[in-house]
């Protein structure tokens, strides 16, 4: 019974995983075409896309750096320029020159044709700023309304926390000048004694200046005749008035600069001028001046100094609410670290000195054993002694005799004392069972020979005993020496140990400290936050203040701009709080925002193409100017002097000084019309902004530096040496298998044995013995050493084994029949194998020459320890050299060069697939 | 007839001549692998050429060219390199390091030091080659002749050449036979002006051309150096048969020329050894009279607190050291350990994720009457189809690069909302993104595969399954994977070991990193056996160590062979060799 299938969950499954697997291809084949840089981007996909990156890579344009950099080097006849003549060199810079002039053409036709999209830009934001500002105008009282609420509900809070940092924060921003009277409210709440003080000194200021007014203007018309006095009293009417409006009024300034400067000459031209009468009404005015000046200062000096004792008091209770647990925190905090820097120190000294332990103990081992290994000297000498035994005393007849063995029993008896003596420490460093029983052995045997003295003594006259005392004594020696340094090193060990005892406790005290110093922090962590936000509230609260005073004076579209900028700053600084708050942001805000965005984009836009014109107009003269010189400096040039065309180095000059440094404003200008044409508020003016945006790429690319890569001659060494390659592996694997597979002689077997081993050996460490042979060969062969590709190529022929085993599977497959019969017909061995099993074979051939291609295509291990110039560098290489450094974030040129190198083996890969599977499985596992 | 017989037989000669000739150039030249390879060569040539039987050979002959050159010799420098030390500290032979240090020189404490001023035979107002020097001590002049090479080294270097130096009485000299004369400026009798030779082979005039003492000939400093001290000066000494020998000091490069002395001499030690009296060749430090230490491939001399100073190193035979190393010394064998336990769980579990999707996918495109099964087929084996290199690139630098990389920055981060992964450095994470990567790359071989192996098991078993009331469950379990496995078993012990050595996998995605903590090798936390041999070989953060490298591809050679005996086993290849 058959039922009909439903298949939907199958193609859904398959969708999804389609989906996900070819997402990175899909990711690089996007990145490849866009404009931004994908790197820096937060979106999967841009929105501005670009074939720009293929056309690099496949077609270097010859842009404006390029042109001006090869006018030089033809005046510099270099870089393949040295050959021409004359006339072929200045048809070249005349080519040059043209080209020059029509980009230069181009780029003013581009700003030009932008002007009339900026043109629409302009008259479409002059509405967008008036419709603004009539909503913003609207909205204002409200607003400053709600700042205001605001600040009294921030107030009020940190009144509630603490009051003192709010209010030292307060009598502070008095000071700070220009906003100061806007305070004045505040003021006026929470300091009244201090308030009442500062509008009497106020009140007395005016009215001072209110009883003088009188007395300057009757002076006036009394002094109209000296016109020198009337200016010096105008100033000095002026000079008064500036300085009592000042709120730290001094007496002692104003005597000098208005009394002594300005009055007193008065009063002498008077003198000489006027009756008495007149000069004691002056003299009256003059000291009228003076008394009042002297009370207005001490009622300024009252409150100033009230003011001053008022803040002092409040900083000393701000700073016990805020600046203490702050500073304590920090301390806490610095000591920590400080502690911790210690502990690492001390650790690391540890490691230092616990290595340096490490060290001698291995020498110690190594010098004891280089002793242990003579051991079995004694150990062969034990059958003499016992040979002592059983022959007759003998009496040397040497005088010395009796001295050396002396001698040689005390060392082997300091030898023994030591070993026996220190078994035990050297026994706790090394572990080896050779160790131990070496020395065991030694001790026995010492054992042994120590209380036969007497016997070797009465022995003397033996041969044998003679000659073994005096291997005996110089083995002896040299062991002592070496004991010696046995013994310093213990000596030092045990230093050692000690010092890293020591080192120990210290580390142990400083991890005390520091977990008591660890436990104390949490509760100075709270203290710290409670100042902090008590802190942060209070500059809330003013700041909203200062805002909502702002508000109300704005009449102006750039002051509306200003205040928003401002205000959207206040709000990033206190985000937190602000929310809490529940401030919303008007939309009349965001219009105004929008509108001065658009304000400043065109007006970088005037002033960009402002620079730019004026640039191109210098590049301009300078070249025509090179034009016409440029026969006399090639003639000169080629005469063997030794000249430098100015123009040339101006052009230079006027490029990279100026392009340079506003290709990133330019680059700006291009994203911000960009952000713009997305944007709903702005969707009558899109097309001119993409216009803009385009046309800005477009100029960009002429003018823009771009590194010099060798893209093409990468791809072109790639084709050259995996084909060569493919094709001789491919003769030679041929010639190779076939007499493996047709001919039967002595080492067939064992042949294609070793052939399947060798293939199978890994060729890392092989590379280096590559690397050495190429070096010997390239001395000797040209273009077969390092760094060239006949080189590589020599070197990817070591491949032949495994395709040998791939091609000698398959012909045996051929049947022998048709070479037998062409035999018949009296065809040679060879001429059977080439004019039947090649062609015969030719699919297996296909599919190793397409293995082989594939592998030295995409080998790039070999390859990067053998290629050293850009120049030779193959695909591989060069593709990893793009992933690395300078190119590392230039995804676009990254992922174009990954994908144009990919295609052409993607496409022989399909169009190849159904041979590949069959001849890899077929091929390799049935033979 | 002759005539090929004679061509045969002349072709034969010139071969023989220059390849002999080859090998014995080789061998002088220390490359004994290399010659042994050429006269190896040489053998199979005349062997297939001279021999009836040897026939069969003559179609192997470029074969065996390239195989013996590119693949044994290779083969054997590892094997040679695997029982030595050499690597960093141990570069050179022990000849070149018995050679070199026969060749430094210390200048004489105490005694001061010569100034010099060349002179130079113009031609043309041009300076030539020709050049003499003028030593100068305490007002006392000495005239040099140029030097002449006495020694090379192995790679053609001089390391010594030879001229003599005579003291200048009453502005005379008598150099090597000839008379030669020092001219003074008139106005200044303390200027020297020129040199002339006055009898000998014909008069010349060497003009004053420069000294390091006198700042008026800094401009000619340049064409000194490069044309006149570094062809001709390196390692000159002059002698004179009465004073000491001078040469350029050590301490003063080419400003000055001190009376110097060797820093180290052979001389020969009798020692007992293992109960044996045996004579060493051993080096004196000819200032302290120290006897250096040699030991583990190293010379070490002793200051004057006693403490070891190393000298030089050398390349020497270290027998099984390295494979002892390998397995005893906790310092490395604990990295290699783990690398080898990470080696074999990615080469498995690579195999088994990519065998586990290709066959559920393989399961799916084999259903019978499922539309666009070609178009699903070539859009799934892409990944197959670009190389390996290129998509591991992208993936490192599009997807898992910690900042940039879209795996953190958008598909986490925006689509999911999980905070940013450390994909290359930490380890584990960056062992999964090692496993993803070559998940993806390796499944489609392993779903084209499957496909072939589900597409030749015969429909009517499933029919009789189901007739017996089998379930599909049971009917995967009892039929498919059975059968498919006879076919794909083989393939999946070839891919496990092509995994065991996917170095691109492996090196072009981490580097091998991160770093392993603790590890005096540069041993990475990702790293396989295959790249950590090649860092150990090529990248020399820590120094590289060659030896340890040749060890460990000997180990994965054995392993290579073992897994590849498995597969003979599993699919019978090896039977018809024996046909």
């Amino acid at each position: 019974m058959i039922r009909r299938k439903r298949y939907w969950p199958h193609h859904i499954a398959l969708a999804i995983i389609l989906v996900v697997v070819l997402f990175p291809l899909f990711w690089v084949a996007s990145t490849s075409v866009r404009r931004d840089n994908a790197a820096f981007s937060n979106k999967i996909l841009g929105n501005r896309y670009t074939l720009q990156n293929y056309v690099d890579l496949l077609f270097p344009a010859q842009n404006l750096p390029v042109v001006f950099n090869d006018m030089t080097n033809i005046l510099n006849l270099s870089e393949g320029y040295a050959e021409k003549t004359q006339q072929q060199l200045e048809k070249k810079l005349d080519k040059d020159i043209a080209r020059v002039n029509q980009q230069l053409d181009r780029s003013e036709e581009f700003f030009d044709d932008m002007d009339t999209r900026i043109d629409k830009i302009s008259s479409f934001l002059e509405d967008q700023k008036s419709t603004a500002m009539a909503a913003f105008l609207e909205s204002k009282p409200s607003q400053s309304q709600l700042l205001l609420q605001v600040s009294e509900a921030a107030r009020q809070r940190s009144q509630q926390n603490h009051s003192s940092v709010y209010r030292s924060m307060l009598l502070s921003s008095l000071e700070g000048g220009e906003d100061s009277e806007k305070f004045l409210p505040l003021f006026q709440q929470e300091f009244p004694e201090l308030y009442n003080a500062f509008t009497a000194a106020q009140t007395q200021v005016q009215v001072f200046l209110d009883s003088l007014d009188p007395a300057w203007s009757q002076w006036e018309t009394t002094l109209a005749q000296d016109p020198e006095a009337l200016t010096l009293l105008q100033q000095a009417r002026e000079r008064t008035e500036a300085l009592f409006g000042q709120m730290d009024f001094s007496y002692s300034r104003w005597f000098r600069d208005v009394s002594v400067k300005l009055l007193n000459p008065i009063g002498n031209r008077v003198d000489s001028l006027f009756a008495e009468t007149i000069q004691s009404s002056w003299e009256e005015m003059v000291t009228f001046c003076k008394d009042t000046a002297r009370e207005v200062e001490s009622s300024w000096e009252q409150y100033t100094s009230a003011v001053s004792e008022q803040k002092q008091t409040l900083s000393a209770q701000s700073q016990g609410e805020y600046l203490q647990p702050i500073q304590e925190y920090e301390q806490l905090q610095n000591s920590i670290a400080s502690l911790q820097n210690s502990l690492l120190q001390k650790q690391l000294e540890a490691d230092e000195l616990l290595s340096q332990q490490n060290t001698n103990e291995e020498r110690l081992v190594f010098l004891t054993s280089q002793i242990l290994s003579n051991a079995s000297f004694f150990n062969d000498t034990l059958p003499l002694l016992s040979s002592i035994d059983t022959t007759e005393p003998q009496p040397s007849t040497d005088p010395f005799f009796a001295g050396k063995v002396e001698t040689a029993f005390s060392n082997l008896q300091g030898i023994h004392d030591f070993f026996a003596k220190n078994r035990g420490t050297l026994l706790s460093i090394s572990s080896a069972p050779e160790f131990s029983r070496n020395m065991d052995s030694l001790l026995t045997s010492l054992e042994q020979w120590l209380p036969n003295k007497d016997a070797v003594l009465e022995h003397g006259g033996n041969a044998a005993i003679r000659d073994t005392m005096g291997v005996l004594l110089a083995t002896n020696q040299s062991i002592l020496l070496s004991l010696e340094d046995v013994r310093e090193t213990m000596a030092v060990l045990e230093e050692q140990r000690a010092q890293v005892a020591g080192v120990t406790q210290q580390k142990q005290a400083l991890q005390d400290q520091l977990s008591s110093a660890t436990s104390r922090l949490p509760e100075r962590e709270q203290q710290w936050v409670a100042a902090r936000a008590s802190e942060e509230f209070a500059s809330l609260s003013l700041g909203v203040f200062l805002l909502s005073q702002q508000l109300l004076e704005i009449t102006t579209f750039p002051q509306a701009a200003s205040w928003v900028n401002t205000y959207q700053d206040f709000l990033d600084d206190h985000a937190l709080r602000a929310q809490e708050m529940n401030l919303s942001f008007s939309p009349s805000c965001n219009d105004v925002l929008l509108a001065w965005d658009l304000h400043s984009f065109v007006e970088s836009y005037t002033l960009q193409k402002a620079n730019i014109k004026e640039r191109v107009g210098l590049i301009r003269s300078k070249l025509a100017a090179f034009d016409q010189r440029k026969g006399v400096y090639l003639s000169l040039k080629l005469s063997g002097a030794t000249i430098q065309a100015l123009e040339l180095s101006e052009i230079q000059d006027l490029y990279s000084s100026g392009y340079e440094s506003y290709s990133a404003v330019l680059n700006r200008i291009a994203r911000k019309a960009n952000d713009f044409s997305q944007m709903e508020e702005f969707g009558s003016i899109r097309s001119s902004l993409r216009f803009i945006d385009k046309q800005l790429f477009y100029f960009l690319q002429m003018w823009e530096k771009k590194p010099e890569q060798k893209f093409l001659m990468w791809l072109v060494n790639s084709v050259l040496v995996a084909g060569i390659s493919a094709a001789a592996t491919v003769i030679v694997c041929a010639l190779g298998a076939y007499p493996f597979s047709r001919m039967r002689f002595p080492g067939r077997r064992n042949g294609l044995l070793f052939l399947l081993l060798i293939q199978m050996f890994p060729t890392v460490m092989g590379m280096i013995a590559l690397y050495t042979l190429l070096q010997i060969m390239g001395k000797y062969i040209p273009g077969m050493g390092l760094d060239t590709l006949g080189g590589l190529i020599f070197v990817y022929m070591g491949q032949v084994a495994f395709n040998m085993w791939l091609l000698k599977g398959y012909f045996d497959t051929i049947p022998d029949s048709m070479e037998e019969s062409a035999m018949i017909d009296g065809a040679t061995r060879f001429q059977t194998f080439w004019r039947i099993v090649l062609p015969l074979a030719r699919p297996i051939l296909a599919v190793i020459f397409i293995l082989v291609f594939f592998g030295t295509y995409s080998e790039f291990v070999l390859a990067r320890i053998i290629l050293q110039r850009p120049d030779n560098y193959t695909y591989a290489v060069g593709l990893q050299s793009f992933s690395n450094g300078p190119y590392q974030m230039e995804w676009g040129l990254f992922t174009a060069a990954a994908l144009l190198g990919a295609i052409p083996m993607l496409i022989v890969f399909l169009s190849m697939q159904r041979h590949l599977v069959g001849g890899l499985t077929t091929g390799a596992v049935k033979g | 007839m002759k005539v090929a017989v004679l061509s045969k037989w002349v072709f034969l000669l010139v071969v023989n001549v220059l390849l002999l000739a080859v090998s014995i150039f080789l061998f002088s030249f220390g490359s004994e692998g290399l010659a042994i390879v050429t006269l190896m060569l040489l053998a199979l040539i005349d062997f297939a050429v001279i021999n009836p039987k040897g026939y069969p050979y003559r179609y192997t002959i470029p074969a065996m060219f390239f195989l013996l050159f590119l693949t044994v010799y290779p083969v054997y420098f590892t094997i040679k390199t695997a029982f030595t030390n050499y690597g960093t500290g141990h570069l050179l032979s022990r000849e070149q390091v018995v050679e070199a240090l026969l060749q430094e020189y210390v200048s004489k404490p105490g005694v001061d030091p010569f100034s010099y001023r060349v002179f130079i035979k113009m031609e043309d107002f041009k300076p030539t080659d020709k050049f003499l020097l003028l030593f100068s001590r305490n007002g006392e002049l000495y005239l040099s002749s140029p030097p002449v090479v006495e020694t090379r080294d192995s790679k053609g270097n001089v390391m010594r050449a030879v001229g003599n130096y005579e003291k200048v009485v009453q502005d005379q000299c008598i150099l090597e036979g000839e008379t030669y004369r020092i001219i003074h400026s008139f106005k200044n009798p303390e200027e020297l002006l020129a040199i002339e030779r006055v009898r000998g082979a014909g008069s010349e005039k060497f003009t004053y051309f420069f000294s390091f003492d006198d700042p008026a000939t800094l401009p000619n400093q340049r064409f000194f150096i490069s044309n006149i001290y570094l062809n001709y000066l390196s390692g000159a000494e002059w002698l004179n048969p009465l004073l000491p020998t001078v040469r350029f000091g050590s301490q003063y490069g080419f400003r000055k020329i001190v009376e110097a002395e060797r820093k180290y001499r052979l001389d020969t030690l009798t020692v007992p050894e293992n109960g044996e009296v045996v004579t060493k060749t051993v080096f004196i430090n000819t200032d302290t009279g120290n006897m250096l230490d040699e030991r583990d491939g190293f010379f070490y001399d002793r200051d004057a607190s006693g403490k070891l100073i190393t000298v030089a190193g050398y390349t020497s035979f270290v027998g099984l050291k390295n494979f002892t190393q390998m397995l005893g010394d906790p310092r490395l064998s604990r990295p290699f350990l783990r690398i080898f336990w990470w080696t074999l769980t990615w080469a498995t579990l690579s195999v088994l994720f990519s065998f586990t999707i290709g066959l559920g996918l393989a399961l799916m495109l084999n259903e019978k009457g499922l539309a666009g099964k070609t178009f699903y087929r070539t859009l799934l084996i892409l990944p197959w189809a670009i190389p390996s290199f290129i998509s591991v690139l992208v993936w490192r630098n599009g997807f898992f690069n910690e900042t940039y990389g879209i795996m953190n920055k958008i598909i986490l981060g925006q689509w999911f909302g999980i905070d940013p992964v450390r994909w290359l450095g930490d380890p584990f994470w960056a062992k999964a993104a090692c496993l993803i990567v070559n998940t993806w790359l390796g499944f489609p071989y392993m779903m084209t595969v499957s496909l072939g192996a589900l597409q030749s098991i015969p429909a009517e078993l499933y029919e009789a399954a189901s007739m017996d009331g089998a379930g599909p469950v049971r009917r995967f379990r009892k039929i498919t994977l059975p059968l498919l496995m006879t076919s794909v078993a083989p393939l999946l012990v070839g891919s496990f070991a092509f995994n065991f050595n996917n170095f691109v996998g492996i090196y072009l995605l981490t580097q091998g990193g991160p770093e392993m903590p603790n590890s005096i090798t540069n041993a990475g936390s990702t790293d396989i056996l295959i790249s950590y041999t090649y860092k150990l070989a090529f990248e020399g953060s820590r120094g590289q160590n060659f030896g340890y490298a040749a060890a460990i591809t000997l180990f994965i050679f054995l392993m290579v062979v073992g897994i590849s005996a498995i597969n003979f086993k599993i699919s019978g290849t090896f039977e018809e060799v024996n046909r």
